[in-house]
């Protein structure tokens, strides 16, 4: 490597060091030389005091003024109508079709037969289209509704059931608790007349 | 429409700080700063279609106002205003009312926002993408589509030659930084 290659790779290792970006191995190795070479420690200490004030300068004392969003506002606001405003005007209706669209696919693929089949005769064929989505959406939600009664009916029925097995494990229990009592009291060799202790349980 | 404009609203609430700062890195002044950042939103207006939720919303506004914020800062880099280095301004003077702490990092950010004007943009933006942004090495690569050797060399030589031009800024000597700092 020629002295001048060597130089710039020296101050390139500077510049690195005085960002923090070395490993520990390395920085140790370049402070050494700083040690030995007073004009690379002089450049090493400016960059130090250059990342200081790039550092300074990005803290940024200063501060965006008080209506900086009342400007973008203004600036973009009629932008963004001209852009977006005719793709939201027609989006219900697109969205309304293709709802409608799965809803019978999904819910009732003849009727989807039979309402195509009918549509080149029916002088409203979407209305007829629309108007039988409409139905079988009011069936899938009345057949919805009764679902979740019925699952809610279910649970309550399974919650009776628990609370009912719950009542009883809790009277058998206490069935067996008395009895235990019982049983300990009259085998209790303390409280029995026989004074040898051996009277049948 | 109106959800839609509200959502834009709130948009500009959040990000509108974070882009100014973005701005403030790249732009000449902070008047520059205020039109370069409704610059940023106006482009975030047309590319909005572009944005796909997998992504972080704040990153993806980052790098579009990054993107818009080198590109007005290679137009302004390319007419500069040529000042004779007697007539740079000198850096703000510390006031009564200001400690003097505070007043000495202006100081320093105002020198080297100065300095850094005079870099050479091919040094000065890999610079303000790695020690003002904090962005890695790879992604300032990405970003100016160039090599990642390149990018470390160019970041080095920039700090070199921020720092001499310092030097002979303290020692009363012209700051201007030429060609011949280039390698």
């Amino acid at each position: 490597m020629t002295d001048a290659r060597l130089k710039d790779r020296l101050e390139d290792l500077v510049s690195a060091l005085a960002a923090g970006e070395l490993d520990q191995a390395e920085a140790q190795r370049v402070r050494a030389r700083l040690a030995e070479n007073p004009e690379l420690a002089q450049l090493y200490g400016e960059i130090r005091a250059v990342r200081r004030g790039l550092a300074n300068f990005a803290a940024g004392a200063e501060t965006p003024p008080a209506d900086l969003q009342g400007r973008i506002l203004a600036a973009t606001l009629p932008k963004f109508r001209s852009l977006y405003a005719r793709r939201t005007h027609y989006w219900p209706t697109w969205f309304a079709a293709a709802a409608a669209a799965a809803m019978l696919l999904f819910f009732q693929p003849p009727l989807v037969r039979g309402a195509l089949d009918s549509l080149p005769r029916a002088s409203d064929g979407v209305s007829s289209l629309r108007a039988a989505a409409n139905r079988q959406a009011d069936r899938a939600l009345a057949e919805f509704g009764v679902l979740r009664a019925s699952v809610s009916f279910a649970l309550e029925d399974q919650m009776d059931q628990l609370g009912d097995r719950l009542r009883d494990l809790e009277r058998a229990t206490r069935q067996r608790d008395e009895l235990l009592s019982e049983s300990e009291s009259g085998s209790d060799p303390a409280s029995t007349d026989d004074p040898q202790g051996d009277a049948a349980p | 429409m109106s959800g839609h404009e509200d959502a834009w609203r709130t948009l500009v609430d959040r990000f509108r700080l974070p882009v100014w700062h973005i701005a403030y890195r790249f732009a000449a002044n902070p008047d520059d700063a205020d039109e370069l950042t409704q610059d940023i939103f106006m482009r975030l207006v047309n590319v909005l279609p572009s944005y796909r939720p997998s992504g972080a919303l704040g990153a993806w506004i980052r790098q579009v106002a990054t993107n818009v914020a080198i590109d007005s800062y290679r137009r302004r880099r390319r007419a500069p205003v040529l000042v004779p280095d007697e007539e740079i301004p000198e850096p703000p003077v510390p006031t009564s009312w200001q400690p003097d702490a505070i007043a000495e990092r202006r100081e320093e950010a105002a020198t080297v926002r100065q300095l850094l004007d005079r870099l050479p943009p091919e040094l000065s933006e890999p610079l303000i993408l790695r020690d003002l942004m904090d962005c890695d090495y790879p992604e300032i690569a990405d970003r100016l589509a160039i090599p990642l050797g390149t990018v470390k060399s160019r970041i080095h030589r920039a700090r070199q030659t921020l720092a001499r031009a310092r030097r002979a800024l303290g020692r009363g000597g012209p700051a201007g930084i030429s060609k011949g700092d280039d390698r």
